[in-house]
């Protein structure tokens, strides 16, 4: 449904030229939600705003639809666009229109009659939940309120892709879980095809199929999300996958901690899961294998789709440490001795 | 005071506003598109344009850097083929709207500055086409601000139309200049000083009213 092919974009500025988009290609299937991830200055508002042309490439094919808008003049494009629709980190409501007349100002530009109008944004209003707002001004919104009313008014021209450039990095968490449940549920309404970009794992992981990750302009690593999540191969992938991870030690152990060995202290063990069935069975195997009893201090388990990953940390007692310590290495990625407990 | 000069004075003060509306409908009339002009050939916006740009705004600072009471002047000859004359209420009408027209620029194009450029991009995303956008988004947008600038232009205006009085254009300038300052007549300059300051009040009193009736952020 959306094609991007090999992309380049780079700005002028007085005295250097920025690479934003190097040679970036992706494909996105009908029905399919799709995130980007990267941090912030890697590329990828520069990349979501290609593919609706606000940002002309210098070379390369955008095509969304069968349709190759890189070849369209500036008046084919602007009606191109009413059908790939956009939601903003900020919204970008017009304040000088109530809820009901901004979801309408998409129709209005198509030229749609009165009663169309008002038959189209009472359905919209009903499938975002805010009825009760239609007379409103989006300043009298909350943040999650505004984005819904964006979304309606994104939807209004039954969009044959939607953009969200960083949706929810304006939301505080909860709001954040009930638009992205909202995108998720549109999604599978309208079979609407949804390319995302964000710099948060937590939304890749709650509503994406398939992820690519950008660096620097370039996409360093795309595919499944199971497969990024659990297989993933570049430095900057396994960063955001740990940062979804965060686990800290508790404060009853930072203090008792110490960095050596000193003969008969049990070390603290930190290691990831990576969506191996096998791996779950952990504390099981390293008992029947090692006679070691694991004592589970923190954990966090995560499902993309069927798989699990997630990270534990466990305390390890018994005789046969440095065989359980190597099997640990052996078997699970990012394991990591934190320090010993007396 | 008799009757003539209290005649003489509502007279004035009717003049002053006829000017006053009336060059500042013509003086928006250039001024707007000139300031929307101005702001979309800018940098970055829809209709980039630096060479346009640059003309334009060249014309707008000459004009701007002309002292008013010289423009009336300057402008004699114009006036003269425009409306026939270079004296009185509908001779004054000319300068002042010219006059105004660059400060109502300027005026208009840092109003559409305020304007988040999100909410350009957004309306350029959903595939409006650049009068739309000026229709539907900057103007609307931008429309308590725009207010308060119409109450700028037309107190200054108000100013500018007493300034006239001097050079034979009518209205409460006139009567200052000519009764007031000439004929050393006190009662009437401080009247006509009232007037206009009464006048101005009404102005910034009803444009505060209709910018803050208007602004929903």
């Amino acid at each position: 449904m959306i094609e991007l092919l090999n992309v380049t974009k780079s700005f002028k500025t007085k005295n250097k030229t920025i690479q934003a988009l190097a040679d970036v290609s992706l494909t996105v299937e009908k029905g399919e939600i799709f995130g980007v991830i990267g941090t912030s200055g890697a590329g990828k508002s520069t990349l979501i705003r290609c593919v609706n042309l606000l940002e002309k490439p210098n070379d390369g094919k955008v095509i969304v639809d069968n349709v190759e808008l890189t070849k369209l003049s500036d008046a084919q494009l602007t009606l191109e666009r009413r059908k790939i629709a956009m939601i903003f980190q900020h919204f970008n409501l017009l304040s000088s229109r109530t809820v009901f007349d901004n979801i309408a100002f998409p129709l209005e530009l198509e030229g749609k009659s009165k009663s169309e109008i008002k038959e189209k944004v009472n359905g919209l209003l009903e499938l975002v939940g805010l009825n009760e707002k239609a007379k409103d001004y989006p300043a009298n919104l909350s943040g999650g309120q505004k984005q819904r009313v964006a979304i309606a008014r994104a939807l209004a021209n039954d969009p044959k892709v939607l953009l969200c450039d960083e949706a929810t990095s304006a939301l505080d968490p909860a709001t954040t879980k009930s638009i992205l449940k909202l995108l998720k549920s549109i999604n599978q309404k309208l079979n609407l095809t949804i390319l995302l970009i964000t710099h948060e794992m937590e939304v890749i992981k709650t509503i994406c199929d398939k992820v690519a990750v950008i660096d620097h302009g370039k996409l360093v690593e795309q595919g499944n999300i199971e497969q990024i999540f659990t297989n993933p191969q570049q430095e900057i992938t396994k960063g955001f996958i740990q940062s979804s991870l965060n686990i800290e030690l508790p404060l009853v152990y930072q203090n008792s901690l110490s960095i050596g060995d000193s003969g008969n202290n049990n070390p603290l063990v930190k290691f990831m899961l990576t969506g191996n069935n096998d791996q779950s069975f952990v504390i099981s195997n390293l008992f029947e294998k090692f006679q070691i009893k694991a004592k589970v201090i923190s954990a966090q388990l995560e499902y993309v789709g069927s798989l699990s990953f997630g990270v534990l940390l466990v305390e390890l007692q018994g005789k046969n440490i440095n065989e359980a310590l190597a099997y640990l290495e052996n078997e699970y990625s990012n394991t990591e001795i934190l320090g010993y407990v007396g | 005071m008799s009757d003539s000069i209290i005649n003489l004075l509502f007279q004035g003060t009717i003049e002053t506003i006829v000017m006053t509306l009336v060059s500042g409908f013509f003086g928006f009339l250039l001024g707007l598109p000139t300031g929307i002009f101005l702001f979309l050939t800018r940098k970055g916006q829809l209709l980039e344009n630096k060479v346009s740009h640059q003309i334009v705004s060249v014309i707008v600072n000459i004009f701007r850097s002309i002292p008013f009471i010289i423009l009336i002047v300057w402008m004699i000859p114009f006036t003269r083929t425009i409306v026939g004359t270079s004296i009185g209420v509908a001779a004054a009408l000319v300068p002042l709207s010219v006059g105004s027209a660059p400060f109502i620029a300027r005026l208009v194009e840092n109003s559409l500055l305020e304007i988040p450029s999100g909410l350009i991009e957004a309306a350029r995303s959903m595939g409006a086409k650049p009068l739309q956008i000026i229709r539907k988004v900057l103007l609307p947008e931008a429309l308590p601000s725009l207010i308060n600038n119409v109450s700028i232009t037309l107190i200054t205006l108000v100013g500018y139309s007493a300034m006239g009085g001097a050079v034979g254009a009518g209205g409460l300038g006139q009567v200052g200049y000519q009764y007031g300052y000439i004929g050393y007549d006190f009662a009437v300059m401080n009247s006509v000083l009232v007037l206009l300051i009464i006048l101005v009040f009404i102005i910034q009193l009803a444009g505060d009213f209709l910018s803050k009736k208007f602004n929903h952020r």
